[in-house]
Order: C-alpha cells, then sequence, then structure tokens
C-alpha cells in the first residue's frame, strides 16, 4: 500500500527522466549518424578533388612526352608517372562506381567507397563520369602502357599526338562532372550541418524543458512533503497537549527527543526536557540509587536479548513517590513510570517513556490499609485494656503525647548547626526510645512500631556526616502521624473507660478518673520517696464537651506532675522542715459566671526562682538577672526551661509547662501563679466560657 | 539438555531438582557456592544454570558475570530471596536471562524454567 502510494507520488518524476534521458540518446545518435555522414561527404570531397588533379596530371603528362619525343630526349620518367596516374584514376573511378576501398596517393584507404549510399547517391553523375573516362581511356591507354608496349620515338609521338587529342574532347566534359559531382556532395554537407544545428537545437530545447519539468516536480513534490509533515506534526502536538499521560522519547544515551506531551510539564517540572538525559530531570527527585538503578535498567531496555516480560517486570519507578514543589509548597505525587521499547529493523532503535499520575488511586489504598491497621490497632487497645490498668495505658498515652509534641517544636525550630542537629537527632532518638519501651511494656504494638520507625530515622540522622535542617523533614511528617496515632488511641481509651464505668459508678468516668490519676500520682510520688494526698473538687468538669474536658484534665496532669515532681518535698526533707509527711494537694473545679476556674494548690516548697533565673541565663537569656519573680514565672510557661536536676519518664524536661501553655492559649485561657499567705503554692487558671460551650453546659445542667 | 543448580540450601536444590521429568531435563547436576559452580560448569558445559544470589564463599553476582564469560549462550534463572528491583536488574545486566523470588510456587518455577528451555531450544 505504502509502497504504491510512494510510486505513484514519484510517477510524474520518473517520466520527466526517462523523456530527458531518451530524448538526449535519440539527439546524440542523430549526431553521430550525420557526424559519420559528414565524414564520408568530406572523403568524397577529397577524392574527387584528387581525381581532378590526376586529370590534370594525365594531361600533363602527354603534352610532357609528346614534346620530350620530339626534342629526342628521354621520356621514360613521364612515362613511368602518367602510367601511375592514370592507373590510379582508373582504380579510383572504378571504386567509386562499383564500392571498393582504395588506396589514395597518400596510402590511405578511401573507406568512403565502400559505402554504397554514396554510390545510390550519385549514380547518374558516376555514369555520366564513367562514359567519359570509357572514351578518353581508350584513346589513353596505349600511351599510358607504352612502357610494356616496347614503343620506338616515332610510335610514342604518334600515341602521345592521339591522347592530346581526346583530351582535348573528353578533357572538359570530365572535368565539368567532377565539378558538378564535387557541387552537389558539398551542397548535401551544407544542409546536413543545418540539420544537425536543427537537432541539437531541438534536443536542447526538449532537455531545458524536461529538466524544468523535474525541477518543477520536485519542489512540488518537496512541498506536498512539508505539508504531510506540517500536518502530521501538528496532529501529534494536538495528542501530545491533550494526552493526560507524560510522554517522552529517549535514545540509548537516554537523551530527551524534541516531542513532548503537555502534561510532562505537570508531571515532572523541568526548565527544559529536549536535548537533556531522563536522568537530568529525574535526580531532582529520587534518590541517587534509584537513578543508578534506573540507569541500569535503561542500559537493559536497549539490550535486544533481554525478554519483553522480564523487562517490564523489573521496572524500578512503578508507583514511585516524587515530591514535586510548586509554589514553593512541597506536595507528594505517586507517579507510574512505564517504558515501551520501539523496534527498528530488529533493533531497539527507542524507548517511550510514559509517566501518569496514579496518587488518588495510591492514596485511597493508604487510606484502606490505614483504616484497616486502624481496626487492628483498637483491638490491640481493647486487648491491652482488658490486660492493663486503662489509667495506666491514658497516662502513658499523656505522656507520650507531650514528649512527642516537645520533639516536634524542637525540630520545627529555626536552623540550627551541624553539631546541635546531631545532638537534637541524638536526644529524639532517646526520648522516641523510652517511649516506644513505654509502649512495648503495654502492648500497644502498632504505637511501638511506629516509634520504631521514628527512633531509626533519628539514629540515622545522628549518624549522618553532613546533617542539615532539612533532614527531619521526614522525620516530622512521621512524627505528625505518630501524634494522631496517638490522639486516636487516647481517644479511643476514653470512649472505654466511658463504656466501663456506668456499671461501677453512677456518675459516669468521674470518680474513676480521679482515683486513677491519684493512684499514678501517689506511684510517682512514692516512687521519689515521697507520700501524697491529694483532694478533688472537680465536679463541673464532666458536665464540660469532651474537648474542653479533656484539655482540662491534661492540663490538671500536667499540674500535678509538676507539683509532685518540683513541689513536694521527700518525706525526710519535710520532716526536718516540720511539715506532715504527707504533702497534700488539692484540685478544684469552679463555675463562675462566664468562666471556669481550676485552682491547683500543693504545700511544696514552691518555686526555685533563683534557679529558673540561672536556668534561663545559661540558656541565653542575660535579661533574666532583671526579671521580677512574676516574669520569671511566665518564663516556666515556656518551652525546654526545667529547674529538675534530673530528667526522669515523669518529669524534668520543662515541657509540661510548656504544654499547658499550649493548650491555654487554644482555649484563650490564663493562668496566675502565686505563694498565698499560707505558703502554699496556687496554680489559678481561668477559662472564659464561650456562647456554644455555654449551651453545653446549660443543657448538660438541665438533664441534671 | 543440562541443567546446573546452584543454591546453599539442599531444600532449594533438591526442589528445583524435581522439575527434571516434567522438563525433560537430560541430567540436573548441583552445587553449592559460586565457586563450586564455576568448576562444574567448565567441565559439564551447562545449557541452564538456576543461580541463588546469597551463598558462601562466592555470592551470585560475583559468580554470574564468569558463568557467562564461559558460555555466552547460558541461559541463567536466578532464584533469590534478594527481592529488591535494584538486585533483579544487576544480575540482568549481568547476564541472567530471569529472576524468581523465594519463596515461589510450582506455577512461578515451572513457568521460569519453561520460558529459559523454549530459549536454550532455539
Amino acid at each position: 500500500m505504502k509502497t504504491q502510494s510512494i510510486t505513484r507520488r514519484y510517477l510524474g518524476i520518473a517520466l520527466c527522466i526517462t523523456v530527458f534521458i531518451s530524448s538526449i540518446g535519440v539527439i546524440l545518435l542523430l549526431n553521430i549518424n550525420l557526424a559519420k555522414s559528414l565524414q564520408q561527404d568530406t572523403q568524397a570531397l577529397v577524392i574527387i578533388s584528387r581525381q581532378q588533379a590526376q586529370l590534370e596530371s594525365l594531361i600533363k603528362y602527354s603534352y610532357n612526352i609528346n614534346r620530350l619525343a620530339h626534342l629526342e630526349q628521354d621520356y621514360a620518367i613521364d612515362v613511368d608517372l602518367l602510367h601511375s596516374a592514370f592507373r590510379q584514376f582508373d582504380e579510383t573511378l572504378e571504386s567509386m562506381i562499383y564500392g571498393a576501398a582504395s588506396t589514395g596517393a597518400d596510402q590511405r584507404v578511401n573507406e568512403l567507397l565502400t559505402d554504397t549510399d554514396f554510390l545510390r547517391a550519385h549514380q547518374g553523375a558516376l555514369t555520366t563520369i564513367n562514359e567519359s573516362w570509357q572514351q578518353y581511356r581508350s584513346k589513353l591507354s596505349p600511351l599510358a602502357n607504352a612502357y610494356f608496349s616496347g614503343y620506338d620515338r616515332e610510335q610514342m609521338i604518334e600515341k602521345s599526338a592521339h591522347a592530346i587529342a581526346a583530351s582535348d574532347s573528353f578533357h572538359l566534359a570530365l572535368e565539368s562532372s567532377l565539378l558538378s559531382l564535387s557541387a552537389i556532395t558539398d551542397q548535401q554537407t551544407a544542409s546536413k550541418l543545418q540539420k544537425i544545428r536543427r537537432i541539437q537545437f531541438a534536443g536542447i530545447v526538449i532537455s531545458l524543458l524536461s529538466l524544468t519539468a523535474i525541477i518543477g516536480l520536485f519542489f512540488s513534490q518537496v512541498r506536498r512533503t512539508d505539508q504531510q509533515l506540517a500536518r502530521k506534526q501538528a496532529e501529534n502536538r494536538e495528542i501530545l497537549s491533550a494526552v493526560s499521560d507524560g510522554l517522552l522519547l529517549i535514545d540509548k544515551q537516554l537523551i530527551i527527543g524534541e516531542q513532548i506531551s503537555s502534561s510532562l510539564e505537570k508531571l515532572l517540572p523541568a526548565e527544559q526536557y529536549s536535548g537533556k538525559t531522563l536522568t537530568d530531570i529525574l535526580k531532582r527527585y529520587v534518590s541517587p540509587e534509584t537513578l543508578k538503578t534506573t540507569e541500569d535498567y535503561i542500559e537493559i531496555l536497549f539490550s535486544e536479548h533481554v525478554e519483553e516480560s522480564l523487562v517490564q517486570s523489573l521496572n524500578p519507578l512503578q508507583e514511585t513517590l516524587f515530591i514535586i514543589e510548586r509554589n514553593g509548597e512541597r506536595v507528594e505525587h505517586y507517579i507510574d513510570i512505564t517504558f515501551v521499547r520501539t523496534w527498528e529493523n530488529e533493533r531497539i532503535s527507542h524507548v517511550l517513556v510514559s509517566l501518569r499520575d496514579i496518587s488518588a488511586s495510591v492514596k485511597l489504598k493508604q487510606q484502606l490499609q490505614q483504616s484497616n491497621q486502624q481496626t487492628h490497632s483498637q483491638q490491640t487497645v481493647l486487648m491491652a485494656l482488658l490486660r492493663q490498668d486503662p489509667q495506666e495505658i491514658l497516662d502513658c498515652l499523656n505522656r507520650a503525647e507531650l514528649s512527642l509534641h516537645q520533639i516536634n517544636q524542637t525540630l520545627q525550630q529555626a536552623s540550627q548547626t551541624p553539631v546541635q542537629l546531631k545532638e537534637l537527632a541524638n536526644r529524639c532518638m532517646q526520648n522516641t526510645h523510652s517511649i516506644k519501651g513505654e509502649f512495648a511494656i503495654l502492648q500497644l504494638n502498632e504505637l511501638s512500631e511506629q516509634c520504631q520507625q521514628l527512633e531509626e530515622y533519628f539514629s540515622n540522622a545522628g549518624k549522618q556526616g553532613n546533617i542539615n535542617g532539612e533532614d527531619f523533614i521526614t522525620a516530622v511528617m512521621q512524627l505528625e502521624q505518630l501524634l494522631s496515632a496517638i490522639q486516636e488511641h487516647i481517644e479511643l481509651v476514653n470512649a472505654l473507660l466511658h463504656y466501663r464505668q456506668p456499671a461501677v459508678s453512677s456518675s459516669p468516668s468521674a470518680p474513676n478518673w480521679e482515683a486513677n490519676t491519684s493512684v499514678y500520682l501517689e506511684k510517682m510520688a512514692s516512687s521519689q520517696q515521697k507520700q501524697l494526698s491529694l483532694s478533688w473538687h472537680i465536679e463541673p468538669l464532666y458536665k464540660l464537651s469532651n474537648e474542653l474536658a479533656r484539655d482540662i484534665k491534661n492540663i490538671i496532669t500536667q499540674t500535678l506532675r509538676n507539683a509532685v515532681h518540683h513541689g513536694i518535698e521527700a518525706s525526710h526533707e519535710r520532716k526536718t522542715l516540720q511539715k506532715p509527711n504527707q504533702g497534700h494537694i488539692a484540685v478544684q473545679l469552679e463555675q463562675q459566671k462566664n468562666s471556669l476556674l481550676l485552682t491547683i494548690t500543693d504545700d511544696g516548697r514552691g518555686f526555685d526562682l533563683a534557679a529558673v533565673k540561672h536556668k534561663l541565663i545559661t540558656l541565653g537569656e542575660r535579661d533574666a538577672q532583671q526579671y521580677t519573680d512574676q516574669q520569671l514565672l511566665a518564663a516556666l510557661f515556656r518551652n525546654t526551661v526545667s529547674t529538675a536536676q534530673t530528667v526522669s519518664q515523669d518529669a524534668g524536661q520543662g515541657a509540661g509547662l510548656a504544654l499547658v501553655a499550649s493548650l491555654l492559649a487554644k482555649h484563650q485561657g490564663r493562668v496566675s501563679v502565686r505563694r498565698n499567705h499560707q505558703g502554699l503554692t496556687v496554680f489559678q487558671y481561668q477559662f472564659p466560657v464561650l456562647p456554644n460551650r455555654a449551651i453545653n453546659l446549660a443543657t448538660q445542667e438541665a438533664v441534671a | 539438555m543440562k541443567l546446573l543448580i546452584v543454591d546453599d540450601s539442599q531444600l532449594i536444590r533438591n526442589r528445583i531438582s524435581r522439575e527434571q521429568t516434567q522438563h525433560k531435563i537430560g541430567s540436573v547436576y548441583t552445587a553449592e557456592d559460586g565457586e563450586a559452580a564455576l568448576r562444574l560448569a567448565k567441565r559439564i558445559k551447562p545449557e541452564l544454570i538456576t543461580i541463588d544470589l546469597t551463598m558462601p564463599n562466592m555470592d551470585g553476582i560475583a559468580c554470574i558475570p564468569q558463568l557467562v564469560a564461559d558460555n555466552p549462550k547460558v541461559q541463567i534463572l536466578v532464584i533469590s530471596a534478594l527481592a529488591d528491583k535494584a538486585t533483579a536488574i544487576q544480575a540482568v545486566r549481568l547476564g541472567a536471562r530471569g529472576f524468581l523470588c523465594k519463596p515461589f510456587n510450582a506455577d512461578d518455577l515451572n513457568g521460569a524454567l519453561t520460558q529459559l528451555i523454549n530459549k536454550v531450544q532455539l
């Protein structure tokens, strides 16, 4: 089909070329023929003029012999010359008439006389010449052959007189016949020359015409081909701009071809594609290891002997995660890159690379996995709750949340030196490790596994030679995932506690939480050789919305842990201070007109403001020297200020009050810390009651 | 046709050997590591080799190029638990003609062997 159309397309040009070549051939043949004929005519003219000269010689020698015989001188030479001229004229004429080769005086063979054309053309003239010659010859012959006859002088005079007499009557006729033959031949030569000129002119015209036609057809063909090409390119462009996949073609050197689809720029942004290598484009998005693997893979793609199915199964860029930066924002995209080999004469000429954004389906898959995982983790928590004290689990989760929250804040701080970053990575690793341990004890396996991943990440980051802030981006993402998983667990435990309690108590979750927290704090106190009694008056807490109640519980837990860790003295210390052995903390929540007031009072040693000041100065706050007591107390609610000399799982990193501060900010609450006239430390938190919360309270009270 | 099975696990060697009758393989030879495989391959000149990647003395990745150098037409099937694509790509680049991950099922092994046996018979 294709060959046929190509043949038809070039048929015009082929015809013109045929005409051109054949016309040149015909002209060449005609020219050769005419030239040959001209050459013959020229020879004929030479022969005719020679015959004329021989005729003159015959007369001249006849006279010479006659004169010398009369003078009684030797005429033998002239007899010889006459004989020779006679014979030559006779033979030449004979060959002119009958067609045979003749040898001229110059000993050259006259081919002309073998040509019957000449004879045919001039037969009449030749017959006339022959008739005159035969008569003249009969008179001249005795003299010309005198040498053989042995005539004496008298006889010679007589014979030569006969010959001279005959020449008088025949010479003129012969001469004029030869002249007319020469004139005819001359005329023919001229007409042949004219013919050659015409043929040449016609030839040149035909050649020029066919050449023009060839050039014209050629250019119109080129234009048609160009138009077809342009149309095809336009179609290609249209397809490439409409197709949603990123498409590009690479050669063996991995160099990208000129035609790429528009979607490619969206999928993998780059300033330029054409002429660059695929690895140039990919190296911004994938790790050096993946890049190396891709290069190796493309080498295999171009190996003809490797099976298609094997090649496809080895593709290293299926479902690959690309972090694409657009307008300064980094977005995760899952891109499926496939490679198709294009064959040409049993060799692989190019590879078509197509890129497809499959983020939506991958994310859906991840969501499904996540939801499965969530179900699984809920089961784990349920199992853990059956085995462990729920409050213990809740506390562990709260502690973990707090600690991870602190890590998250530190990681998101402005850039630090590599040494600091290394130290930070190590610290984060230790903290994550301790949280992981707690989860493991409580058999919260999902969380423990997530911690393990995070810990490994920090461990690797810490070992890295050249560390920078960006290395923590993945950690922050993992951390946020872990935090949200912990929050889900907290909600789940709270919900489960809620279901457990109605059977035990008519006041839902109230005393149980207080009792559990009391038990936990007493345990914590006893591990520090402290004794503790707690009094609770927080009834309004159980009428609050879930979120506010949870956050207030968190604030109470953090403040109490702080009070036990920092405030309450060890029993032996209290004894020397003449205080009761048992430290006492009172927690009270009151509903006021437009606010909630939480008061936590303890009889501990209060704040070591000098230590706070010292800590602030070592942290770089030089103005701390002039801080008032209130300013120093406010500083406690900033991150990482802790006066504790030892860091334990329960407290000591200074993150507790920082978390309290962030929770207060969330609910627009305020805090005041003071020491009252009885020497007790009083933390007072005030939360404004917002309209929606007021409604919530009102309905709760109405139900009650 | 001669098949050489290179694997440090007796279990795997036995499992692959059982394919002999189904695929009408003339004779089956086994080697426990890369060095033994090279020595044996030089002597018996197998058309088909299955090879593990992690083995004592000499691993598969080091062994494959030498096996190919000895006989460029040999069909090598890598059977390995190292399932990452980078390793598979490396093995194919060096001359392997098939890749099968451990653990494999009967169909996987059968399919992979059939493919290479067809190529031997071409």
